[in-house]
């Protein structure tokens, strides 16, 4: 029996020259990846960060962790999870992109931002479902 | 408290909507303009021949090169500048546009508690969190503490639909490159730069690339803001009396 037809896989968009476009978001979980546009690469750092500061921000509302100490720890989470990724997981080279500090800094005021509002309103949301009166 | 709820998703989708309409704005009177069009892309174009060249060049370069590279820099200085002109404007419309806007949003929301905070603001931070609010809960939040943290949230993904990120990452490399030279000491420490460079519009420029997504208009809402604060008798005093 010659088997069912074998899935043609769709036509990769190819460049001019020949080399193959592959997606953004294919690369970001590929140790492997090679990055040649640099914009690129911050743009992925800087929705990761974004992702984490939505991510956090409900958390820390909901369990809620109150004080400066949950400001904190989404400031260490926040640099050591990207600082993790970029050195440990991509290897990619700092320098590139202007050192550590340029990339520990791209979009950490706005995934801060996000975070405050993030973690203002679930923490009332937390407050008006769980402590109002019935 | 479910008021309070409904008042936080109600200035969420507020700081979305005057995101997108200061883009639009943006859009009408800047991005749309050929004038506008042709300087951004002078400016991309200069900027990468720019980067080529000074990764290619060596110290035994000769002078002739340098002072090739220095006239580049300074068309490139120039072309900058227009381009900054030519975006003042809508700055102002858009400062005059949300002046009447924060006044009526002010107005609306003035004595209510729209969030509750998880943590106690720093002290400087508490005349805006809790402006106009009875009582000494400091965790109780203000409207225009949570539309300003919206506001520096949405104001960047608001461009992302127009490509264009104010201000791109383009001109924060173009300024160091420019204003602070190609020393790498200088790159590493972009506040010791700031301290020691001698001309006040270099430095102004700088402070306003280091704050990042705060643009202008954020700056002169929330300087705005400040001096309202200050100049204005707080609305409790006119209430109660001074204390």
């Amino acid at each position: 029996m010659s088997g069912g037809r074998r899935k043609e896989e769709p036509p990769q968009p190819q460049l001019a020259n020949g080399a193959l476009k592959v997606s953004v978001w294919s690369k970001v979980l590929r140790s492997d990846a090679a990055w040649e546009d640099k914009d690129e690469f911050l743009d992925v750092i800087y929705w990761f960060r974004q992702i984490i500061a939505v991510v956090l921000g409900v958390i820390w509302g909901v369990l809620p962790l109150r004080g400066f100490l949950g400001i904190a720890g989404f400031c260490l989470i926040n640099a050591g999870v990207l600082y993790l990724y970029f050195s440990n997981y991509l290897q990619i080279d700092e320098e590139e992109y202007g050192g550590t500090w340029e990339l520990t800094k791209e979009g950490f005021m706005t995934s801060f931002a996000l975070f405050m509002v993030c973690v203002a309103d679930s923490f009332t949301t937390g407050t008006v479902h769980f402590m109002s009166p019935l | 408290m479910s008021t309070m709820f409904a008042d936080t998703l109600l200035i969420v989708f507020i700081s979305v909507c005057t995101a997108l309409l200061a883009e639009g704005i943006t859009w009408v009177l800047v991005y749309r303009t050929d004038k506008y069009k042709r300087l951004k892309a002078e400016v991309e174009k200069q900027s990468k021949k720019l980067e080529k060249k000074k990764e290619t060049i060596t110290e035994s370069a000769g002078r002739q090169q340098k002072k090739k590279i220095e006239r580049q820099e300074e068309k490139l200085k120039n072309n900058n500048r227009d381009l900054s002109m030519v975006r003042m404007k809508s700055m102002f419309a858009i400062g005059f546009c949300f002046t009447a806007l924060m006044g009526m949003f002010n107005s609306i929301f003035d004595g209510r508690v729209v969030a509750k905070l998880p943590f106690t603001p720093l002290s400087y931070i508490q005349g805006l969190s809790h402006r106009n609010l009875l009582g000494d809960d400091t965790t109780d939040c203000s409207f225009i503490f949570l539309y300003i943290l919206c506001t520096i949230t949405f104001r960047r993904f608001s461009a992302l639909p127009l490509h264009e990120l104010p201000p791109s990452r383009q001109v924060d490399f173009l300024a160091h490159h420019l204003l602070l030279g190609s020393s790498p000491e200088l790159k590493q420490n972009s506040l010791f730069s700031i301290i020691l460079s001698r001309h006040t519009h270099i430095r102004l420029a700088n402070v306003a690339l280091l704050l990042g997504p705060l643009s202008s208009f954020e700056l002169f809402l929330g300087l705005l803001g400040m001096i309202r604060v200050k100049m204005a008798p707080s609305k409790l005093d006119s209430a109660f009396g001074p204390r």
